[in-house]
C-alpha cells in the first residue's frame, strides 16, 4: 500500500505487529489517531513508555506489577498458606472480580503445549517449587481446561505429589446460564464426574 | 462449497477474542485449516470438539484456492474421556498428532493415515500403561503408508533372519529404512543409525502386535529412547526440515 505520509506508514507499520492488527485495521487507527487532539496522542504514548518502563514481573508469583512484591503477594491479610497456580496475568484478574479467593497466586506464563514449543522449562515452574519452601498447606490448580491445561494441571499434581501438600483442581463442568441439552459429551461427564454431594 | 467430513483435531490456536484457528486432519479433504468463530466462548456449540486430539464431525465452508476455511459446525464423534486422565498418556497423544502434523502436506489425504490416527488415539484412550508402545507403533504404520516403510525382518545384505542375529549392535540404514546385520556392516558413507537387538525386535514386536499385546509388551526406559531416537533422525531424513518433535522430550 502507497501512503502519502511517511509517519502515518510508520504507524500503520509498528500498529499492525499488535496481536491481531492487520494492516487495514492499523491504517484505520492510524487515522483515528491523527483526528484527536493533540493531548491525547501524548497521553496514549505516555501510557506506552509507562507500561514498558513501570511494569514488571513480581519476584513471587510471577504477576505483572509496579512494585515488587505486587499488591496481592505483600497484602498482610491474605491468605498466605494457600497458593492459586493460573497461566495468565489475566486469569488472576478473573479470580480476583470474584471476591471468593483470599490467598496467593502463582503465574505459570502459558501451559504445557508441546505443538507450541512450550516445555516445563518454559513455565514458572522451578519458581513455584521455590516457594514451597514457606509453609503452604493447599494449591489449587486453576489453569484453563482444555487440553493444554489438563497436561500442565496432570504434569504438575506429579512434581507436586511427593511434597505431602494438598493440591486441589478447580471444578470442571456447565457454565450457569447454559442448557444441559447443549452442553457437548465431554462437558457433561466431567460435570457428572465433578458432582458435590448436597445431602 | 459446504463440506461435510470426519476429521482429528491437530492443533488449535487463539485467535482475535473469542475465535480459534484450528488444525484439522480430515478423512476426506486432507489436511486443513478452519476459522471456528466464537469457540472460545462459553456459549460455543462447538464445545470440546476443537481441543487437539479429539475425533469430531466438522461441517465447514471450502473456499476454492484459500488455506483456511470457515468452521460451521463440529460435534465429537467418539469421546475419549480417559485420554486427558494421565499425563504420560496425554503426551503421547500429543506425540501422535504432532508427527501427524510434520509429515502431512496441506489438503494431502489418506483414508489409511485417517483410520490408523483415530485407532490409535482410541487404543491410548483405552490403555492403562505402556503408552510409549502405541506411539511407536503409530509412528512404524504411519511412515509405511508413506512410503518408508523401515524392513526390519532380514537383513537386506544376506537376507538373513534377525532372529538369528548374535551381536548386541545393529545398524539401520536411514535410505532404504533397511536392517544391516553384524555380519554385513554397511558402506561407511551411508546413513546410519547403530541399535541395539533388543530395540528393532522391541520395534517389530510393537508394529505387529494386535492391541492387547501392544499393552502388555514392555520395552525398557532405554530401548524404547533408543527406538524414539530411531523415529526422530528416520523422520528427519526423509522429510528434510522437518522440527524435532517437542511432545517427545516429555514423552
Amino acid at each position: 500500500m502507497v501512503y502519502t505520509s511517511e509517519s502515518v506508514a510508520q504507524l500503520v507499520d509498528e500498529l499492525s505487529r499488535l496481536p491481531s492488527i492487520g494492516r487495514k485495521t492499523a491504517l484505520r487507527l492510524a487515522l483515528h489517531i491523527l483526528k484527536q487532539p493533540r493531548e491525547r496522542v501524548v497521553a496514549l504514548a505516555d501510557a506506552l513508555i509507562s507500561v514498558k518502563d513501570n511494569v514488571r514481573y513480581c519476584s513471587l508469583c510471577a504477576n505483572i506489577t509496579e512494585s515488587d512484591p505486587c499488591s496481592i503477594c505483600s497484602n498482610t491479610k491474605r491468605n498466605k498458606s494457600v497458593i492459586c497456580v493460573v497461566e495468565e496475568p489475566n486469569d488472576v484478574l478473573a479470580l480476583e472480580r470474584t471476591n471468593e479467593f483470599h490467598g496467593l497466586y502463582h503465574v505459570l506464563g502459558g501451559a504445557l503445549s508441546p505443538l507450541d514449543n512450550v516445555g516445563p522449562e518454559d513455565l514458572k515452574i522451578k519458581e513455584l517449587l521455590a516457594r514451597l519452601d514457606e509453609p503452604v498447606q493447599e494449591i489449587i490448580l486453576a489453569l484453563n481446561p482444555n487440553v493444554e491445561g489438563e497436561a500442565t494441571t496432570l504434569y504438575l499434581a506429579k512434581l507436586l505429589r511427593p511434597l505431602a501438600i494438598k493440591v486441589s483442581r478447580i471444578a470442571r463442568g456447565l457454565p450457569i446460564g447454559s442448557d444441559l441439552e447443549f452442553a457437548d459429551e465431554a462437558t457433561l461427564a466431567r460435570a457428572i464426574e465433578g458432582r458435590v454431594d448436597i445431602s | 462449497m459446504i463440506v461435510s467430513t470426519d476429521a482429528v483435531v491437530l492443533h488449535a490456536m487463539k485467535y482475535s477474542d473469542t475465535s480459534k484457528i484450528v488444525t484439522l486432519y480430515t478423512r476426506e479433504y486432507g489436511k486443513i485449516k478452519v476459522v471456528a468463530k466464537g469457540a472460545r466462548s462459553n456459549k460455543s456449540t462447538f464445545g470440546s470438539s476443537l481441543e487437539p486430539m479429539t475425533h469430531s464431525s466438522v461441517i465447514f465452508y471450502k473456499k476454492e484456492h484459500k488455506d483456511l476455511h470457515l468452521l460451521s459446525k463440529s460435534e465429537i464423534v467418539t469421546p475419549m474421556y480417559r485420554l486427558a486422565t494421565d499425563g504420560d498418556k496425554l503426551q503421547a497423544g500429543f506425540a501422535v498428532i504432532e508427527l501427524l502434523d510434520v509429515v502431512m502436506h496441506s489438503e494431502e489425504k489418506s483414508e489409511n493415515i485417517f483410520q490408523l490416527v483415530v485407532q490409535s488415539l482410541h487404543l491410548l484412550d483405552r490403555s492403562e500403561k505402556n503408552f510409549r508402545n502405541v506411539f511407536i507403533a503409530f509412528a512404524v504404520h504411519l511412515f509405511r503408508h508413506l512410503g518408508y516403510e523401515l524392513s526390519l525382518e532380514r537383513c537386506s545384505r544376506c537376507d538373513r533372519s534377525i532372529e538369528t542375529e548374535t551381536n548386541r549392535q545393529v545398524k539401520i540404514l536411514f535410505a532404504s529404512g533397511a536392517y544391516v546385520c553384524s555380519h554385513c556392516a554397511p558402506d561407511e558413507h551411508s546413513d546410519a543409525l547403530g541399535i541395539s537387538i533388543g530395540a528393532v525386535r522391541s520395534l517389530l514386536h510393537s508394529s505387529g502386535s494386535d492391541a492387547e499385546t501392544l499393552f502388555r509388551l514392555e520395552i525398557g526406559r532405554q530401548m524404547s529412547d533408543e527406538i524414539i531416537q530411531l523415529i526422530q533422525m528416520y523422520l528427519h531424513y526423509h522429510v528434510p526440515g522437518a522440527r524435532t518433535l517437542r511432545s517427545l522430550a516429555m514423552l
